[in-house]
């Protein structure tokens, strides 16, 4: 799995190809971002856990995409699920 | 319908923020007593306590800014959860209440760590190995 993850880094996507012309993103050197809920070995994502959950949520409180914060597809469902909980019992705001 | 007694529960449900303990006490008993009278049982009672809910909820003519918290776990077969829900919509401290079924969710996180669990197991066994030089047998 760890070694998997680490191969889209030196993959097309990131490996400064000289005829790519997309935005001006791409030409900056984009590092292949981990999952930082798997990095501190995240199993169970809790609505109770209030701090946990902030981290993904943006200024507006809306739900921060996986493009942002880079977790994966699996733990970006859980953790919508639970952060969906968690504003329907008012531990965390809707706006 | 499958009635096996091993589905885990959370029911966390808001209180007014003026009540007594003594209340809540009462209101948690009440609970459980229907818990067990559905063939349940209660795990756990965390009281949370009062904290400040995250947004204005208005109930009726009432509005609240804060909230006595209590937390139970529930084992059973989920019948008690249809009685405790309805209780919890009739008594009337109750600002608002969220079930959450558990025991799968564990139950996937207990694999991972297992997982981990094992895969550190072999990492460091890989590595004493390495460490020793192949001479050195036991």
């Amino acid at each position: 799995m760890e070694e998997q993850n680490t191969r889209p880094a030196s993959g097309p996507s990131s490996s400064p190809a000289p005829r790519r012309n997309s935005n001006q993103r791409s030409r900056t050197s984009r590092r292949k971002k981990r999952c930082p809920l798997l990095e501190s070995k995240i199993d169970y994502i809790d609505y109770k856990d209030t701090r946990m959950l902030e981290r993904f949520l943006g200024d507006n409180k809306r739900i921060l995409p996986r493009r942002l914060t880079g977790v994966n597809t699996t733990m970006q469902r859980r953790l919508a699920t639970a952060i969906k909980r968690a504003k329907q019992i008012a531990l965390l705001p809707y706006v | 319908m499958n009635l096996d007694k091993n589905r885990i529960y959370e029911v966390m449900f808001i209180l007014e923020p003026t009540i007594e303990e003594d209340d809540v006490d009462k209101i948690v008993g009440q609970l459980t007593q229907g818990v067990i009278d559905k063939g349940g049982d209660v795990a756990k009672v965390d009281k949370l306590g009062r904290r400040q809910l995250a947004y204005e909820i208005r109930k009726g003519s009432r509005k609240y800014r804060d909230g006595y918290y209590v937390l139970l776990h529930l084992n059973g077969t989920g019948q008690e959860i249809a009685e405790t829900e309805r209780r919890l919509r009739v008594l009337d401290p109750v600002i608002r209440y969220l079930t959450v079924r558990t025991d799968e969710e564990l139950k996937r996180a207990k694999k991972m760590q297992d997982r981990r669990a094992r895969r550190a197991a072999g990492r460091a066994a890989r590595r004493a190995e390495a460490a020793a030089p192949a001479g050195a047998d036991e």
